[in-house]
Parts: structure tokens; sequence; C-alpha cells
């Protein structure tokens, strides 16, 4: 399997009585508690470590999008994207924003995802994502449209890099006279596609019919549910004609590697609970605005999301049981990641090593770990065959 | 007397009730509301325009008094500035439509239940609030109240009001009548006041027991105002 480090750049610095004096950590969480002196040493520690997983043997580095929030610090993925390109030379750069639906200008995505492809010699794989509720508060988009906007926004951008151009768009959304988008990204037909998901029904079967790689996000579900979700993916596939490539199951998922079982919970317990009791406190509002989602998958998810964030945990133990991590020894970890592979048939792994206030020489220890002593044991689990390799439309 | 909901949904309260034991009383669910079930080809507010004379037309409606309260008073005021020899009268109850600089209605979209009660009304832990905007919908009304919430949306979504409302307003001459809750601070009275300062032959009635539902919360002083505005109306009409 491949593994790409994954990062929030979460804001380390709440208060400490956040989660009693704020019902959310989006929107309208006063920007008064950022200080750009500090953000200065978050920066550019969170890009160091993505650009050590490059020197310790990672397949990539995946940088995100969210807005007006202290959950992830990093609202253009692509300027995270562009100071990687040029301080890596080998890993894939995972941008998994972009957050389609939020553009009037989806040729800006696709101008500046081929420029970030072509500098960085057809490194870029380009996520494509609806957004979280909360995009739509913050950028003033109307959710009821979200849908639509989306899977327009991502036809013009694939045809944008794969038609020769001018060529005239007048769609619903977006009409472009003219669209002739210079550079033309560097990999043929087009960079990989990544959709980030949390189980929507309908995104999971436009994935497999695309055969793109579908990654199940790790926030917002135990890991019943989410192996579930790769099964749904799987059997879309052969409904669609065809045995899903391991790779085309991405797996989003926190972990911590310590030299012992008890000594990586009792490192990383706390930051966890940072992550879980701050960074994902939010109103059902913010999250879930009319339209983002179906309403037969609300109605589905609804009970799921509201009994089981992991913010409405409060014992280690259960988090442990919820599978929302895998934290522990190498052994420990090396055996729970292959019995999840075998399970899920995931060839695309995307831990998070870095989670809420963690120090860096914690994340980076965790890292080294991990790729001394757990990657080697995963690598030859659920690789492809290339010659069986479907290519993407 | 075509009665427009607002962004809840088409709901049949005690303000209809007394009503219509001296109106006939049409409240006709919006586009998206209820059993519309697709919101094609509406994107804002004149697209509903042209469904509501479509409506006049299809009930054969001469002249109605059109009463709309909150998405629905904004829709009517829409109506009433492009069509007003369509109607008999306009009725506005705690409405959206007016963008008034630094008065901005609050984000129902951002609020819980809990949040927004207070705001809309008076006595946000009585029996009518609690029955009204319950914290969580009884299953069976939830598929509905999802629907709903899409269709007030697609319209009403940060910022419902049409900038050029306001200036349009002079061209509804029908007679007129705001009823504001007092205490609604969702859609706060100041724009009922710039309603009737921009509308013709209008009057202003703000209720002091009531918020942002005065058919549900004060049920008899809401209608006693309509009441009298539509008898009125009798009197001088041809």
């Amino acid at each position: 399997m491949h593994v790409y480090v994954f990062h929030l750049m979460p804001w380390p610095h709440l208060p400490e009585d956040f989660s009693q004096t704020h019902d959310t950590a989006w929107v309208i969480c006063e920007n008064e508690l950022y200080d750009p002196q500090r953000g200065h040493e978050v920066y550019n520690r969170y890009l160091d470590e993505l650009e050590y997983a490059e020197e310790l043997g990672f397949d990539g580095v995946c940088v995100n999008e969210h807005h007006q929030n202290a959950y992830g610090l990093m609202p253009s993925p692509n300027i995270m994207a562009a100071c990687l390109a040029r301080r890596t030379s080998r890993v894939k750069l995972v941008i998994l924003g972009n957050v389609l639906t939020l553009y009037d200008h989806p040729l800006r995505v696709a101008e500046e995802l081929a420029m970030l492809d072509v500098v960085s010699g057809g490194r870029v794989v380009s996520g494509q994502v609806v957004g979280t509720g909360n995009e739509f508060f913050s950028y003033n988009v109307n959710p009821t449209y979200a849908r639509e906007r989306y899977h327009e926004a991502h036809e013009l951008i694939v045809k944008a890099w794969t038609t020769p151009g001018p060529f005239t768009w007048d769609g619903t959304h977006f009409r472009f006279r003219y669209v002739n988008v210079w550079p033309r990204p560097m990999q043929q037909p087009h960079p990989p596609i990544w959709v980030p998901g949390s189980g929507s029904r309908e995104t999971v079967e436009w994935v497999a019919q695309k055969r793109f790689t579908y990654m199940v996000l790790p926030t917002l579900a135990p890991y019943e549910l989410r192996a579930r979700t790769a099964e749904y993916f799987r059997e879309c596939c052969e409904r669609e004609g065809y045995t899903a490539r391991h790779e085309q199951i991405g797996w989003g998922i926190g972990v911590y590697v310590a030299d012992t079982d008890a000594q990586a919970v009792e490192e990383y317990e706390p930051h966890f609970w940072y992550y879980a009791k701050n960074l994902l406190r939010n109103r059902d509002t913010f999250q879930s605005p009319p339209g983002h989602s179906t309403i037969q998958s609300i109605l589905g998810a609804l009970e799921t999301r509201r009994t089981q964030r992991p913010g409405r945990f409060s014992t280690w133990e259960e988090i442990q049981k919820a599978g929302f991590v895998v934290v522990g020894s190498p052994a420990t970890v090396r055996d729970r990641l292959k019995e999840i592979a075998e399970h899920t048939g995931l060839g695309t792994l995307i831990p998070n090593f870095s989670v809420g206030n963690a120090p860096s020489h914690l994340t980076r220890k965790s890292m080294e770990l991990f790729a001394r002593e757990v990657m080697p044991a995963l690598r030859p689990i659920n690789v492809d065959e290339p010659a069986r390799q479907p290519a993407q439309v | 007397m075509l009665w427009l909901h607002d962004t809840f949904g088409n709901r049949w309260s005690d303000g209809h009730n007394l009503l219509a034991k001296t109106h006939r009383v049409i409240a006709p669910s919006l586009p998206g509301f209820d059993d519309s079930t697709t919101l094609d080809g509406i994107d804002g507010p004149e697209d509903v325009v042209f469904w509501l004379v479509d409506l006049l037309e299809a009930l054969d409606l001469e002249r109605p008094v059109v009463l709309g309260c909150g998405l629905g008073g904004w829709m009517a005021a829409e109506l009433a500035v492009r069509y007003p020899e369509r109607l008999g009268g306009l009725v506005l109850v705690d409405a959206y439509g007016l963008k008034l600089d630094g008065d901005l209605p609050a984000d129902e979209f951002a609020l819980t239940r809990p949040m927004l009660r207070p705001l809309v009304f008076r006595e946000p832990d009585g029996v009518a609030a609690q029955a009204w905007l319950p914290d969580i919908d009884a299953p069976e009304q939830m598929e509905l109240t999802l629907h709903a919430r899409v269709a007030a949306a697609r319209l009403c979504w940060q910022f419902p009001s049409s900038p050029k409302l306001r200036r349009r307003l002079s061209r509804a001459r029908m007679p007129a009548l705001v009823v504001w809750g007092q205490h609604d601070q969702l859609v706060p009275p100041s724009h009922g006041e710039a309603y009737v300062e921009a509308l013709p032959q209008s009057r202003l009635a703000v209720l002091p027991d009531a918020s942002h539902y005065p058919y549900v919360e004060d049920t008899t002083a809401f209608a006693n105002e309509v009441s009298v505005f539509t008898r009125g109306l009798g009197a001088t009409s041809p």
C-alpha cells in the first residue's frame, strides 16, 4: 500500500476554558484567538513536519482546505502545496481542497493546480471537495446549490485540463466564453483525483462511477461505519463493471506510535482531547446547512452523527473501541493497520500523526517510529497490479 | 385572502383559524415546501412572483388581500411592486425583504432551535412557542421540515432581502397594513417602520405582546388588526 502523511494544521493555542466559553471553533469563533507571532512558528513547524515525511520515505503529503476556523489553518491549500513543491522533490502533493463549490472561478482552481503540477514535475493529486457545511456560511455560498455547483465545477476543470482550448463553457452556474487554461497540467490526461467523503451514498456512487479514489474521512464516524462505506464503495465499483483497485480506497486515520502501548496513550491522549473537545466543537447548524447533503443522507446519518462524534465521548476506552484512531507500540499499530487493511481492502493509507496541540517532537518521533517499524510491514499489503489500472476519465 | 407562509413552512395556526371565520383564507405552499418536490427554476424572488401570478390566475382570484409572513411577506411585497393592479390589499407580517444598513435580520440558518426561539417568541418557553418551534421535530415531521429548510435557504440564505425592493415600494399603491411583533429579534421592528415609510398607503400596527409570530403568540390582537384593515377595504371599494 501507499502511505501519505496528512496534516490538519490546527491552531494549538486555544485558551484552556475554550470548550466552556465557546460552542464552535468555526465560522464565528473570534479570530482574535489567532496570534500571528505564534502562527509564524506554528505554520513553519507544520510544514517542516510534512517535509520530514519525504525524508522518512512516505509516498506523499496531504494539505487540506477549511475557512475561518481554528480546526485547520489552510484556507488556501494551494499556497501550502506551493510551499512544499519547492522544498520536496519526490513526494506526491495531495491537495484535499479545493472546495470546488466555493469558487466562482473554477478556472482559477484549474490554473493553480496545473501550475503546481508543472512546477513539481507532475506530483500533484487533485482533491475535489464539496466542502463542510461551515464553509458555506463562511463564504456565503448558497448550500442548496452545493451538489450542482460541485459537479459543474468538476466537469469544467477536467475539461479545461483535457480538451484543447479555447472552448466555451456556457453552464448553469459558470459561464466562460473563453476557456483556455495556461499552463496545462504535466500529468496526462490530468492529475489523479481524490474525493474525500464522510459516507454520503451519492458521493460514493459518483466516485465509483468516475473511477477516482474515495478517501474515507476520519473525523466524524467510528470504525464500523467507515468500514461499511469502503464496502459500499467496492460494491458500487462492481456495479460499474470493474473491481476497485486498492489504491482507490483511501483511509484517513489518526495514528500515534511510541515505544510501548502505555507510553503512546499517555503521550497522545491529552492532545486528542484538545482536538475532540475544542477543534471539533461545533453547532449542528454550521455542520449541516440546508441542501448541503440530501435529505435522505441527513435522516440516515442524523443519529450516528449526534451520538458518535468523538467530542461526545468522554473516556479513552470509548475512543479506542470506536476505532477513531490507532495508537500504541509499533507492534500494536502494525497489527491493527494490517487488520484494517485486510478488512477494508484499502491501498491508500493516510495517517495523521499530528493531533490537536501535540508538540512537534512527539509528532516527529511518532513519524520516525512508524516509518521504521510499521510502514515496511504494510508495503506488501493490498498492492495493485499496474496492468489492471483503469484510465481515469 | 391569500396567506403566504414563512420559512418554516405552511402550517395552519390559530391566527389562520380566527381570520377564516370572516375571510376565505387560501394558504398555498410556496415552491419547494410541503408536497412541492422541486425547486427547479426557483432561484430568486422574481421566480416566485411569476409562480404567484400563475397561482392567482389558476385560482381565479380577483384582487385578493395578500398577507405574507416572514419570507411570505417578502414575496408578497415583490408581487405588489410588480403587479399592483392584481392586489386588493397587502398585509406584511414581520416580513423579510428589506436591506437596511446596519440592521440585518438574525441568521436563522446559523441558530439552533433553542437559540432561535427567544428571538422569535416573546415567551420562548411557552406552550405555543414549544409547539411551533420545538428543539427537535417529531419523527413524522422531520422530513417535511428538512424539505422546508432547503426551500427557505434557496431564497433566504444569509441575506433575505432584495437591495432594490425598498425603492420600488412606491409602486405598490394598494392599501397596506404592516403588522409587527414588538419583540421580534429575528426581523426587528425597524423593518416594519421602513416598509411603512416606503409604501404609499400603509399603516403600521406594532403588537406589544408578540414577537416574530403574532399569529401564533398574540392571535386575537393580530386577527383584530387584520380584520379592521380588511373591513376598511370593503368600505372603500367600488
